[in-house]
């Protein structure tokens, strides 16, 4: 009852009546309300034993002990035990030995500190399922304080075991690719360097060649004494010099033979070309694009008609190209904006029997120094880059019969695009 | 005839440029050397003899591009390609172009001097033919119409008195053409004036019996 003194007092019985009736009244619109919580509380409840039936994720609830006290019918799916089985069980039943000491030191810590040693959340490690096999899992926890002061928590555990297969592939995919870069790299700097020296070493040759020719005029001169005579030659004087011309001659085609054989190391001997659709490079190649674009926060927009004719090519390689120009883009577009920055791939059918890939990028686009050089080898705007990267696209390209090129599009940025020659006309 | 043994030299390399030069001059030949295709372009015309000695890999105008333009402008000279390893595909695309040949670097003087010498004989031989073409051009120009006739008939394999029924004209007659445009030609008998004027039409690509004009 709520009544006061107050109230009590004989004189006011008649207000008394009437205060009776509104208090009546206020205690049944409670009890409505407190009905209507009843009612909001069960529903909740109901709410949230659909959401743990029906949870793929394992939910589990244990006690400060580590004792499980709820788990959800996910758990028989995910670690082969019923809920049922699992109350009352120790948690750590559900995991390998070096989660479990982890999973203990965390729970004493935060019981005795108050505090979380490290993120509950996204935690990874290895569950245990009842056959005995470990499988990668993803849990997040939080802690509840109860009325009477102790800790229950509830974490959600899920496996991802085809997440992690899946990221092990793309790890392997990038790790071909960056093996691949590594080895056309070489081999960029091997034929750079092929060039570069047969220049020097065909003069030695022919100098030397030329010296020793001359000598032997000489002493063909000197011995039938019909020429001024320059200088004393003697014969043997002078097949020495000559043996040591021709070596010097001999020696500069053995670096050249060096050279070449580096090259060949790292070039494939056997180029596998064969009649392929752009859409299947373009879409074996994405998942790298993509994977680049999101690094560099970059949308990614890909336009490929699938009605293109084939093209004659060794996809791998093209792939390449492709993948090297997104790259680019993306690290052409790191000081813009986010949302601006946006990648895109398209391939079109255009004249001559050719397609045309472009890659083109949002960024400042290329300063027209850069155009001009952008595709030699050893050239490099970037203080990270040997210049190589795009030196192997064009060796790629006009290997395939292509041309591949750069310029600035007017509303900003760049376009990088390279044709390839339809199949049949090749 | 010596004006004919003269090697250009194409090349950005100034090493290379010298080197190819001391192998031609020690062969006897008369060199000049550009540092760019632009250079030696400037200088050139139809009438350009000798051979080119051509870095197909050169940094603005590279030697497949210059052995395109000397083609398109008719400059007929035996063009020596000088290539690396690392360039072979260009190399075939030069010879599809018709280069002389080509020579895989490092070579050795031998080779190189074997090879102008090789190019510098083919120059010669083009020039001589052309002026024999020419000679026989000049001659078949100086026919008169009526020996140009016999001429064209003689070339069918006719003989004097086939022409003399085409031609409605006496045996006699037909023998005076004849032997004046074996005069005329040059020649001393029938097969070396046929041949003479079928290889020359071959050469310019003309039918041979076209009518006087």
């Amino acid at each position: 009852m709520v009544m006061t003194e107050t109230k009590t007092s004989v004189h006011t019985l008649e207000v008394d009546h009437a205060a009776l009736a509104s208090e009546n009244r206020r205690l049944k619109s409670e009890l409505t309300q407190l009905r209507a919580a009843d009612q909001f509380v069960r529903e909740r409840e109901k709410v949230l034993q659909i959401i743990l039936d029906s949870a793929t994720d394992v939910i589990v609830t244990i006690n400060e002990q580590s004792e499980i006290v709820h788990a959800n019918a996910a758990a028989y799916q995910t670690f082969g035990y019923s809920a049922a089985e699992l109350t009352g069980l120790p948690v750590t039943i559900l995991m390998p030995e070096i989660a479990k000491e982890r999973h203990r030191t965390d729970i004493s810590t935060f019981l005795r500190t108050g505090k979380q040693q490290r993120s509950w959340q996204g935690l990874r490690f290895n569950g245990l399922h009842r056959d005995g096999h470990e499988f990668p899992i993803e849990m997040s926890f939080g802690a509840m304080r109860r009325p009477d002061g102790t800790y229950r928590f509830t974490g959600i555990i899920r496996d991802i075991t085809k997440l992690v297969e899946a990221e092990e592939i793309k790890r392997q995919q990038l790790g071909e690719l960056a093996h691949r870069q590594r080895l056309l790299s070489v081999g960029e700097l091997a034929s750079g360097l092929a060039h570069e020296l047969n220049q020097p070493l065909l003069a030695i040759c022919l100098q030397a060649d030329a010296a020793a020719e001359r000598l032997k005029k000489m002493l063909g001169t000197d011995s039938s004494h019909t020429g001024p005579r320059v200088c004393e030659v003697d014969e043997a004087t002078t097949t020495k010099l000559q043996t040591s011309l021709s070596e010097i001659a001999n020696q500069a085609e053995r670096a050249s033979r060096v050279i070449r054989s580096v090259r060949s190391l790292v070039r494939r001997e056997e180029v596998s070309r064969t009649s392929v659709s752009l859409t299947k490079i373009v879409t074996d190649v994405l998942p790298i694009c993509e994977h680049c674009c999101d690094q560099g926060g970059s949308q990614l927009v890909v336009n490929v008609s699938r009605s293109l004719p084939d093209v004659i090519a060794e996809e791998t390689l093209i792939g390449q190209v492709i993948a090297n120009l997104v790259q680019n883009a993306v690290t052409a577009m790191k000081d813009i904006p986010r949302s601006n920055r946006q990648v895109q791939i398209s391939a079109d059918e255009i004249g001559d029997n050719q397609i045309q890939v472009t890659v083109s990028d949002a960024g400042e686009g290329l300063s027209t120094e850069t155009i001009d050089h952008l595709f030699e080898s050893f050239y490099t705007t970037r203080s990270d880059g040997l210049g190589l990267g795009l030196a192997i696209c064009r060796s790629i390209i006009e290997a395939h019969g292509g041309h591949i090129r750069a310029e600035n599009v007017p509303d900003g940025g760049a376009v990088f695009s390279f044709t390839l020659p339809v199949s049949g006309t090749v | 005839m010596d004006k004919l043994r003269i090697v250009y030299i194409v090349d950005d390399d100034p090493a290379v440029r010298q080197a190819v030069s001391i192998v031609a001059r020690a062969i006897g030949v008369e060199v000049r050397a550009f540092a760019r295709a632009e250079d030696f372009l400037a200088g050139c015309d139809e009438a350009t003899t000798g051979c080119l000695v051509l870095d197909v890999r050169m940094p603005e105008t590279s030697g497949i591009e210059l052995q395109r333009t000397l083609n398109a402008a008719g400059v007929r000279i035996p063009i020596i390609m000088m290539s690396g390893h690392a360039d072979v595909r260009m190399a075939v695309e030069a010879m599809s172009q018709g280069a002389f040949t080509f020579l895989e670097k490092p070579f050795r003087m031998e080779e190189l001097s074997k090879t102008i010498e090789k190019a510098l004989a083919k120059s010669q031989a083009a020039i001589e033919s052309a002026r024999l073409r020419a000679d026989i051009r000049a001659r078949l120009d100086s026919l008169t119409h009526k020996e140009r006739e016999v001429l064209d008939l003689i070339l069918i394999g006719q003989t004097n008195r086939e022409m003399a029924q085409a031609l409605t004209l006496s045996l006699r007659a037909i023998e005076d053409r004849r032997s004046r445009v074996m005069k005329r030609m040059g020649m001393s008998s029938v097969v070396d004036l046929v041949s003479a004027v079928k290889s020359m039409a071959t050469a310019e690509d003309k039918v041979a019996m076209n009518p006087a004009e």
